[in-house]
């Protein structure tokens, strides 16, 4: 018997997306995710505009990740005309790159995530029920802004950074206040791995993914790059970022790839708590994605109290932002952004002005093994209620924490 | 925040709801944090997109709204809130003057008062935490606030930064548009961009000349003008 679900808002995922599922038989199962946010249309709009004006437009591709994006397009232009930020831009950076990704990890996990396994109500009245919880959610999030807005100015939207470097460098003062708020809730994040370990997921479909991220620099775990990794072990060059979608093969991006493919640069804590954790790996199950995420907001509070006395050592200068010199170039990055691969590819005129832009979020790199995935989990549980069913595909998706506004740049 | 309550004794109701855009503004909502729990003393939460599960009360004493209108699912949405709220308040740029977006080959995206009436507009890119405060401080006692009419220039001064315009001949559109930044962008030495639209009164046309006789083109400035707001020539 053939039957047809439609969930006209996957809620608490980040943006407006939806999902029809068409089960003709356990065989014949048609999966189609949509992103329904209306398009803004970033490429048209950047076209003819000057560099300089770039970093500040993109970054309002997203509301919960303007920092990656702001970072992705300065890096990209930095790369394209030879710019080299300097060592303390280099730390600021990163420093407000693991705010924002404490804050975009917490908000997944206790805002999105956790309501429906507490009772299935969203995060308000869960809150209210389980105020230990709701607060450990709110503290970790707003010590990510206190590090994102401390740092890069502003949350969302920051005015930092620019092509060539960091506008304006933190007190002494400010850095301390940081690494006080680190400490006092560097054991939320421990107990968080612990929260989320506990919940049963129900019965988790095998889907087979290769994993990819951005290759990090040095020896530590990180976001930023000159390469991508692959689980098969192959490095692939940044201009390549097309490949892998039209080889048509399923890929999976984002916190868990991340720990599947660099586990072993983590930090100690982070090295010590995923030890303990019950995450055998390589590991596709989309809710691992919970258990990754844990673990990496750990890593990023450690390497942000290194970051911060790294800094604090230095002693903190105030540096000129070199001037910025066009060429008629490409400029391309990729970063690693909280859920993922993020690409943005440029080309300027020798004025400096954009001829052409292709921006790709992680949610795009995700999207054909988020349907796959939901197409398997509907074929093993099509003899559940619709009700039962929704729930669970939205489950699913939810683990892979799309953002449709990403999606609908 | 004092625990408030209409005079039958009901908390007030929101519902904050997000059309075409980057959900910076139901963020910045969100990210007011310790208060946002104070909040619930006084509201009753009935609608959140960005955070709750979908929900569409049929009464609602004030609905915040963000983002523009770009397409028929947006415009359907609007008008069924607007029906169901006794204040609307177009919350952030895309909402009040349609924000960074693109032309489109279908309509273009377009500011909530194009299609309902508008009670409150609060404009930013994103919108600022103390006037979100400000906001519901008003709805509290049935009113709204008072509107913005500083630019971004006065409030750039009490920060006593050097004038990017004046000293730097650098594209900014301090003058003309609305304050409540404190300036941030000059802050951190950029310029404005007019994130938060335009000014009460502000004159484009003439910013346009101003810009020329410091040696932008006149194309560049106008296109300067419109990337935050549509229409912006139109509307000074």
């Amino acid at each position: 018997m053939s039957r047809t679900l439609r969930i006209e808002r996957i809620d608490r995922t980040r943006g407006h997306g939806a999902l029809t599922v068409d089960i003709n038989s356990g065989r014949d199962i048609r999966v189609s995710l949509q992103n329904r946010q209306g398009v803004r249309g970033f490429a048209n709009l950047l076209v003819g505009r000057h560099l300089e004006e770039v970093p500040s437009l993109v970054a309002r591709v997203c509301g919960n990740c303007s920092y990656a994006h702001r970072l992705a397009a300065v890096v990209a232009i930095e790369r394209g005309l030879g710019l080299r930020p300097s060592r303390q831009t280099r730390l600021l950076r990163e420093l407000a790159y693991h705010g924002q990704l404490i804050a975009s990890h917490s908000f997944h996990l206790y805002v999105l995530a956790l309501p429906h396994y507490l009772g299935g109500e969203g995060f308000l009245s869960m809150a209210e029920r389980f105020p230990e919880h709701g607060e450990r959610g709110i503290n970790l999030h707003c010590l990510g802004n206190q590090m994102e807005e401390g740092i890069a100015g502003r949350v969302p939207h920051p005015p930092n950074p620019v092509p060539g470097g960091f506008t304006r460098a933190p007190d002494p003062e400010e850095l301390l206040k940081l690494r006080w708020s680190l400490q006092r809730h560097l054991r939320d994040a421990e107990k968080t791995l612990l929260t989320f370990s506990r919940l049963d997921y129900g019965p988790v479909p095998g889907v087979d993914a290769e994993f990819w991220a951005v290759k990090p620099k040095g020896r530590s775990y990180g976001y930023l790059g000159f390469d991508f990794s692959e689980s098969s072990g192959r490095t692939i060059p940044f201009d390549q970022y097309e490949q892998i979608q039209k080889d048509g093969r399923q890929v999976q991006v984002g916190p868990l790839a991340r720990l599947n493919l660099f586990s072993s640069r983590l930090t100690p804590r982070a090295k010590e708590l995923f030890k303990r954790a019950d995450l055998k790996l390589p590991s596709a199950n989309p809710f691992h994605n919970y258990l990754a995420e844990s673990i990496e907001l750990v890593f990023s509070m450690e390497r942000s109290l290194w970051l911060i006395d790294t800094l604090l050592k230095r002693g903190i200068h105030s540096e000129k932002t070199p001037a910025v010199r066009p060429k008629a170039r490409r400029a391309l990055a990729a970063i690693e952004a909280p859920q993922g691969t993020l690409v943005h590819d440029y080309e300027f005129d020798e004025a400096g002005l954009v001829s052409k832009v292709r921006i790709i979020p992680p949610v795009v790199y995700n999207q054909p093994l988020v349907a796959a995935q939901v197409r398997e989990a509907a074929r093993v549980a099509t003899a559940g209620s619709d009700e039962g069913l929704t729930s669970f595909l939205k489950q699913i998706i939810r683990a892979y924490d799309p953002c449709f506004y990403c999606g609908s740049v | 925040m004092r625990e408030e309550r209409h005079r039958d004794g009901r908390k007030i109701t929101i519902g904050v709801f997000g059309l075409t855009s980057c959900g910076g503004d139901q963020m910045a909502l969100f990210n007011c944090e310790d208060e946002f729990f104070t909040l619930g003393r006084s509201f009753e939460i009935a609608a959140y997109d960005l955070v709750d599960v979908e929900r569409q009360p049929a009464e609602l004493d004030a609905a915040l709204v963000e983002g523009a209108v770009t397409h028929e699912e947006d415009r359907d949405r609007l008008t069924r809130i607007r029906k169901t709220a006794k204040v609307l308040v177009a919350m952030g740029t895309c909402a009040a003057y349609g924000g960074v977006m693109a032309r489109h080959p279908g309509p273009d995206p377009s500011p909530l008062k194009e299609f309902v009436q508008v009670d409150f507009t609060l404009p930013g890119c994103p919108v600022e935490r103390h006037e979100l405060r400000r906001v519901l401080g008003s709805l509290v006692h049935g009113d709204l606030p008072v509107v913005e009419d500083k630019s971004v220039c006065f409030e750039c001064k009490l920060q006593e930064n050097t004038c990017a315009l004046k000293e730097k001949k650098a594209l900014c559109l301090g003058p003309v548009t609305t304050g409540g930044c404190s300036a941030l962008c000059v802050n951190y030495r950029l310029t404005c961009r007019g994130c938060r639209g335009p000014l009460v009164d502000a004159n484009g046309e003439s910013m346009v000349n101003l810009l020329q006789s410091k040696g932008w083109p006149r194309e560049e400035a106008r296109r300067s003008l419109e990337t935050f707001a549509r229409g912006w020539l139109k509307l000074s």
